[in-house]
């Protein structure tokens, strides 16, 4: 028989059974009592020769026990394969953060205590469709600023595995491009409460397209090698309030406050991404191009002075398109005690309507004493080419700078279960933009640092 | 004079029975038939990882795991993988949550493995030193 044959038998028989072999639980409950019942009979039987001196049948019988034994043993081991075909895997994080200003961002952070900002939770239902294949599907709820939880599907694709180390996916699916980002939900996976924001935040996290996992080795180096394709249309996560609308500053007249909100459909996505590692190495590479078409919407009707026509809700004010180019490297290495990271990513635009070319990267390192790791960590962002047609139009400022220290330490409470209390000082903010999605905004830290305490229980289970 | 001896025996004693508490051997075993006759503890643990799916001279190899609680288990993660309960959790998290990798089935304890093990040409387990015997090959020892 061919390894390959014989794989393929050992994994049929460990994992999922055909489902002509599959039954009930009752029809699996009523075969064990069965043979229970007939176990019991012929102990007593047994009992009552050995007390009667008929030891010549002893031995049949314990053979016929021994069977009916191993009767029940298989039928356990098929009760197991029936609910070993769905799995399902959870996380949650419960987290309180205060800044000393409110930062208008995903995380909700506020000038007083929050709970709302950083938590969340998550369900994954993993159904087996076959030796290699697989239904999955991870919902993810969580409230933001917003008064009540929304649940989403974060990942929702089918995992079609041509063999063990080639799986194509299509569906919904996360970018590969930093070392955390298909997993940015699961506090647990990560030693911060949340992952560095000039790094981690980017315009773009899900999307909907198709992606290939070819896993190889060179030597002793694992690598999996991840080109993906797709894109994300009809974002409308970006709304906008002025009271001033820049376009008519300078026009004689009041105008009433507008609100205005910017669509993005973002297209022509494409990339890959190599992960490699090596003992205690790990090393990531992506490259991923992103094309944007952007329209800044009117929530509101704007009159205005005659003989000008009022502009009415629903039009479109500007409309912006551009390439993006990302590329990111990362390398880590965990040694079990120590933990040191480095993120590095650079972006790049062709035609500067929509955001400027910019760095952004992080250093972290960590020390496990115990149940105990203190880490600390200085990230940065830093954005180039100061127009921006559709930034003027929002009165906004393209740039995107700013810098922060981490200090923090995890605590295992469990196995399954760790605490984090983290410290950040956010610090050279001047000029600092908020166009990518779900990015901190320091609109109300107007000085030009804030500080943000957190701390965070992390669960999987 | 006794008195001392006797406390210096007791000594002795005492650290024997910790070093053989805490030195428990651990075994990688896997089916007579596989060719290779040793494999070093990196081999062994990035097997456990889901890193490696086949031995050095490419025979195929699935790990079996133990159940939580199991000494060996306990053992085997602390001495070739060196990560312990909490630091493995999150390391298979990271590949769950992501649908890139899924942990070793496991099985009840050092018998069950040595029975798939004897039974399976393409499986690798773990068991006690003690639990060994000839009907699977060991290609690791770790005191």
């Amino acid at each position: 028989m061919s390894q390959k044959k014989q794989l393929a038998l050992i994994i049929s028989a460990l994992a999922a059974m055909p489902s002509a072999q599959a039954m009930t639980d009752a029809e699996m409950e009523a075969r064990f009592k069965k043979y229970e019942e007939k176990i019991e009979a012929l102990q007593a039987e047994v009992k009552e020769l050995k007390a009667n001196g008929g030891v010549v049948y002893v031995e049949d019988i314990d053979k016929q026990t021994r069977h009916n034994a191993k009767q029940i043993a298989d039928i356990q081991h098929k009760m197991d394969a029936e609910a070993e075909k769905l799995k399902i895997n959870g996380f949650m994080t419960a987290a309180v953060s205060d800044g000393d200003d409110p930062i208008e961002a995903a995380h909700d952070i506020m000038d007083n205590p929050n709970f709302r900002g950083d938590a969340k939770a998550g369900l994954q239902f993993n159904y087996k469709l076959g030796e290699n294949s697989q239904a999955v599907l991870q919902l993810v709820a969580r409230s933001h600023g917003n008064e009540s939880w929304e649940t989403n599907a974060e990942w929702a694709y089918i995992d079609y595995g041509m063999s063990e180390n080639l799986h194509a996916r299509m569906g919904r699916l996360r970018i590969p491009m930093y070392l955390f980002s298909e997993s940015i939900d699961v506090g647990y996976t990560y030693p911060w409460t949340r992952p560095p924001l000039e790094v981690y935040q980017t315009i773009l996290t899900s999307y909907e397209g198709a992606d290939l996992l070819y896993s190889f080795n060179t030597g002793s180096v694992n690598h999996t090698l991840q080109p993906f394709v797709g894109s994300s249309l009809n974002n409308e996560n970006i709304d906008q309030q002025y009271d001033t609308f820049p376009v008519f500053e300078g026009v004689p007249g009041a105008y009433p406050p507008v609100r205005a909100r910017l669509k993005m459909d973002l297209k022509d996505l494409y990339g890959i991404s190599l992960n490699s590692t090596w003992g205690n190495w790990t090393t990531k590479v992506t490259a991923m191009h992103l094309g944007i078409d952007g329209s800044l919407v009117l929530l509101d009707g704007l009159p205005l002075p005659p003989p000008l026509p009022a502009v009415a809700a629903g039009e479109v004010i500007t409309e912006v398109s551009d390439n993006l180019q990302y590329y990111a490297i990362g390398g880590m290495y965990d040694n079990g005690s120590l933990l040191a990271m480095a993120e590095v990513a650079n972006l790049r635009s062709s035609d500067y309507t929509f955001m400027g070319d910019g760095v952004s990267g992080h250093l972290t390192g960590g020390y496990r004493l115990g149940r105990w790791m203190p880490y600390a960590t200085y990230a940065w962002a830093q954005s180039y080419n100061d127009f921006n047609d559709l930034y003027q139009m929002m009165g906004a400022v393209p740039n995107r700078n700013m810098k922060s220290v981490t200090l923090g330490v995890r605590r295992e409470l469990t196995n399954q279960l760790s605490a984090k209390l983290e410290w950040v000082n956010y610090f050279d903010l001047e000029n600092n933009g908020n166009l990518e999605s779900g990015a901190t905004s320091f609109a109300g830290a107007l000085g030009d640092d804030a500080n943000v305490y957190t701390l965070s229980l992390d669960a999987v289970f | 004079m006794k008195r001392s001896m006797t406390r210096t025996a007791t000594g002795v004693m005492l650290s024997l029975l910790f070093t053989a508490a805490a030195q428990a051997e651990i075994a990688i075993v896997v089916n007579n038939s596989v060719g290779l006759s040793q494999i070093n503890a990196d081999v062994a643990s990035d097997i456990f990882l889901g890193k490696l799916d086949a031995l050095p001279d490419g025979t195929r190899m699935v790990p079996i795991d133990q159940e939580d609680g199991q000494a060996a288990r306990t053992e085997f993660y602390t001495k070739v993988v060196k990560k312990d309960a909490a630091q493995l959790n999150a390391y298979w998290s990271r590949l769950i949550f992501t649908g890139k990798g899924e942990p070793p089935k496991k099985v009840a304890d050092n018998a069950e493995v040595i029975a798939l093990v004897k039974s399976n040409p393409n499986i690798i387990g773990y068991v006690d030193g003690s639990a060994v015997n000839s009907s699977v090959k060991v290609l690791l020892r770790l005191p």
